[in-house]
């Protein structure tokens, strides 16, 4: 009779472990503090460990990288030369491109991103997950200013948004993650979309029947967030140029594919944009209460 | 060292194993899954209750490096360290070496495959994607590589002394 009672006795613990799991789960689902500061704890614990194991391994990681990277590097090198002497070609077209670009963003009331304070962060690990990989760790938290949802850029414009942001670390989800939709402006016909990521190794998609068939859209065309009060990220940080333009003749609407102009690959640094719409809601009603 | 202190020394070895040493060594891309791996030696080796415990423990450590919400990784530790639990003692008391490292193999595919499944029923929809069903596969011949060493650990751990195949849980549990 031992055995039945031990199995008993088993099911119950399981019953129990995963009524654990599942409270957790609805808990930091609706970002409950304590379970927050218990992650922020348990996260400081295995800490010093991690710190040795980051000491002791991380020789074989970057000799693993290179030697599994080596083809890929060769090949973004030539792909680097050839885009090195397209731009030399480039910018001699371009001596006018910076005036006209300023005019643009008059004329579209776009901000630049160097209005608003930014934090650069260090991208101190990469995805350590086989199925969620469109994610990095950087070394900033809110005790830097980060909130959740804020723009992360590098020099070749939006990469992500920050999220589970912890004391001293943070997470950017990219923006090829199936997860990120982002309010768009197509520059030159001036028509706003939704951006959506569509995974790794797939470029971000604009409209999936919200772009009219009547919209000029060009290959090359810039693409930026739009911005606007609910939206989580400024209006004018360049996302990319359009790819590709596929063009549905029965629904009469037209499908873009946009190239994103930052690197994806092998972020080190990111800057993240402090930027906090609410506040900008508050601003906006106590300059108009003053007003009125 | 007591009992609780040894599993918690094996588990946070193996989890710092997979977040510093495994997320940069991939193969295609894919890393092993050391933690799943550690929970299912827990389940051979000391039976369901026990297996799910360490899963819940594992699962809960490495949900603190994951961008997946708390209680994910658990509940799909819990399920398998406990199934695997179940079939060590049930199933493959006098099975060979091949048969338990099999039964491993497919254990990390059940569980990579649970974690996946109840995280897009949660609206984590981004964990599926169109090279799911070679993640699965190659995670898990990934993993099998160092099965022997943590059915070893586990082992070690739960101070059972047996080398062989015949699965240690019997002792505990069917006596």
């Amino acid at each position: 009779m031992a055995a039945p009672r031990r199995s008993g006795r088993s099911r119950f613990s399981l019953f129990i472990l995963l009524l654990l799991s599942v409270t957790l789960l609805t808990l930091d689902a609706r970002d409950f503090g304590p379970v927050e500061r218990l992650k922020d704890g348990l996260a400081a614990v295995v800490s010093p460990v991690r710190s040795l194991g980051d000491t002791a391994f991380s020789p074989i990681g970057n000799a693993w990288e290179n030697f599994s990277n080596s083809d890929d590097l060769e090949a973004e090198n030539e792909r680097l030369r050839q885009e090195l002497e397209t731009l030399r070609a480039a910018q001699i077209d371009d001596a006018g491109a910076a005036e006209r670009l300023e005019a643009l963003e008059t004329e579209l009331g776009l901000r630049r991103t160097l209005e608003y304070d930014t934090v650069v962060a260090e991208v101190i690990a990469e995805s350590i997950s086989n199925f969620d990989q469109l994610v990095l760790e950087i070394n900033r938290g809110s005790s830097d200013g980060l909130v959740d949802g804020m723009p992360v850029v590098t020099t070749g414009g939006l990469i992500g948004k920050v999220e589970d942001t912890g004391t001293r670390t943070a997470r950017v989800r990219l923006m090829t993650d199936t997860q990120m939709q982002i309010g768009v402006l197509i520059v030159g016909p001036d028509e706003p979309g939704i951006m959506a990521g569509q995974g790794e190794d797939e470029l971000p998609i604009i409209g999936n029947g919200t772009i009219p068939i009547r919209v000029d859209v060009n290959v090359g065309d810039v693409v930026v967030t739009l911005g606007g009060s609910r939206s989580l990220y400024p209006p004018g940080l360049p996302i990319g140029t359009v790819a590709q333009v596929d063009v549905d003749q029965g629904s009469l609407e037209q499908t873009l594919l946009v190239e994103p102009s930052a690197s994806l690959d092998r972020v080190e640094f990111v800057t993240v944009v402090l930027y906090d719409p609410s506040q900008l809601d508050a601003e906006a009603d106590e300059s108009a209460e003053s007003g009125g | 060292m007591g009992l609780y202190l040894r599993v918690g020394l094996v588990v946070v070895v193996a989890l710092v194993v997979q977040v510093e040493l495994f997320s940069d060594t991939r193969i295609f891309g894919v890393m092993p899954e050391l933690l799943l791996g550690t929970t299912i030696a827990a389940g051979w080796a000391a039976g369901p209750e026990r297996g799910a415990l360490v899963g819940f423990g594992a699962g809960i450590l490495y949900d603190l490096y994951l961008p997946t919400p708390l209680g994910l990784t658990a509940i799909a530790y819990v399920l398998t360290g406990f199934g695997v639990g179940v079939v060590a003692v049930t199933v493959a008391v006098s099975g060979e070496r091949i048969v338990r490292r099999l039964i491993s193999f497919a254990a990390v595919a059940t569980g990579m495959t649970l974690f996946v499944l109840i995280g897009v029923l949660l609206g984590q929809s981004n964990l599926y994607s169109d090279r799911f069903f070679f993640v699965v596969f190659v995670a898990s011949l990934y993993t099998a590589i160092f099965t022997p060493l943590l059915h070893r650990a586990m082992q070690w751990a739960f101070g059972v002394h047996s080398d062989d195949a015949r699965s240690p849980v019997r002792l505990s549990v069917l006596e």
